[in-house]
């Protein structure tokens, strides 16, 4: 098992001794005592937590379970029947080319199902109405005019509709107007012929 | 004397081998390899200690390797010698250590230098031998020390050889399975380490004669 018969007395030289000396103090040292007692002591507490988590990852894994059984359980309750509401269409504002006649119409969407009258709080589930189409039916276009001159031109079957408290008025974009620029006219008098006094 | 009686196999008062005792161990007896721990608490602690340098790390990283090693027993077949097998275990443990330590200290020690690591090996805690002869307190102390820093000095290859060789406890086939190089190699790697040492120890003006 021990090499110091390879190792030490074949180096004779002082410096082969110091070498060996040097070796020998740094490598050649007893372990502390109590060795074997810290190692058992660290298997017995490294056996001790590992139960411990067992019973965790067990109380974690059983709230998991009962947490994913609840979601399902909700999700299986059947839905409210399903109920179109009517989309309100869009609103057109072309403003006039004028600031005075600049006055917008503004349509406004017909009115929807009455919402709910209160927002309380409550456990049972509320059916959502199911969004179809957000734009309106096709019948129900969207005409607006780009030009000047024309005022406004809106076509909705809701356009009588009167205009619900508390509807947001509509933003309105003034076009953007293209006018000449005028520059003043530049006037250069005719060059004359006549040579300068004291000249040449 | 416990030191005497714990530090070889031969030596055990138990008559169980090695492998006898790894059996039980597998089967669950603790006390069995605690006996294992008792029979190579000495070859494990001075590897980790030729590794890290210090023997407070050196003590830890051997409790850490027995450890892993009851933790790993049952990948053991026996193929190899149990030794063997946990000195192994052990070297790399110590090597993870000695990158930490390493990091550590060049970061504490000296940010922006790139040779810090043999320096804090050079640096570490060391314990003089007990078993000092009284020849050896005559000799000059400012050899020693410039041995000593010298061999902190080595490249990394050349000082795990020259160390474990020095160790006393593991022949140079131990050292060759415990560093995964031939056997060849190591011993060429320990005279190198000497050879090294005393090329840069003549330049200080020591005689090599």
């Amino acid at each position: 098992m021990n090499n110091d018969s390879s190792w030490a007395g074949l180096h004779d030289s002082p410096l082969d001794r110091a070498i060996d000396r040097a070796v020998r103090e740094m490598v050649q040292v007893d372990p502390p005592p109590g060795l074997r007692r810290r190692v058992l002591s660290r298997l017995d507490a490294a056996k001790r937590p590992s139960a411990r988590i067992t019973v965790r990852y067990a109380w974690a894994a059983a709230a998991f379970v009962i947490m994913i059984a609840a979601v399902m359980f909700t999700r299986e309750r059947p839905d409210a029947p399903v109920t179109t509401v009517p989309v309100a269409s869009q609103t057109a504002v072309v403003p006039a080319p004028t600031p005075e006649t600049r006055r917008p119409i503004v349509v406004p969407p017909p009115p929807t199902t009455p919402r709910a009258t209160a927002s309380r709080i409550t456990r049972e589930a509320i059916p959502m109405p199911r969004v179809t189409n957000v734009f309106g039916a096709p019948s129900r276009g969207v005409v607006a005019a780009s030009d000047s001159g024309v005022e406004a031109i809106v076509t909705s079957p809701a356009a009588s509709t009167p205009e619900p408290p508390g509807a947001v008025p509509a933003l309105v974009i003034p076009p953007l107007t293209a006018a000449p620029i005028e520059t003043p006219a530049i006037v250069i008098p005719p060059l004359t012929s006549a040579a300068p006094k004291g000249g040449l | 004397m416990a030191q005497s009686r714990d530090c070889v196999t031969g030596t055990e008062p138990s008559a169980a081998t090695d492998l006898d005792l790894v059996r039980l161990a597998q089967a669950g007896d603790v006390e069995a390899f605690g006996e294992l721990v008792e029979r190579n608490r000495r070859a494990v602690f001075r590897a980790a200690l030729a590794c890290v340098g210090s023997p407070a790390e050196a003590d830890d990283v051997a409790q850490e390797a027995f450890v892993t090693a009851y933790r790993k027993l049952d990948t053991f077949r026996g193929e190899a010698q149990f030794r063997t097998w946990l000195l192994s275990i052990t070297w790399r443990k110590a090597i993870d250590r000695r990158k930490s330590i390493s990091r550590w200290l060049r970061l504490a020690v000296s940010p922006g230098r790139e040779d810090s690591e043999e320096e804090a090996f050079d640096q570490m805690e060391r314990i003089p031998s007990p078993q000092r002869s009284q020849e050896d307190t005559v000799v000059d102390d400012e050899l020693q020390r410039n041995v000593t820093r010298l061999i902190g000095t080595l490249p990394k290859k050349l000082r795990d050889a020259l160390l474990l060789a020095g160790t006393g406890e593991h022949t140079y086939e131990q050292i060759s399975q415990i560093l995964g190089a031939p056997l060849g190699t190591v011993k060429w790697r320990v005279s190198e380490a000497r050879r090294v040492l005393k090329k840069k120890l003549t330049a200080l003006g020591y005689a090599y004669e």
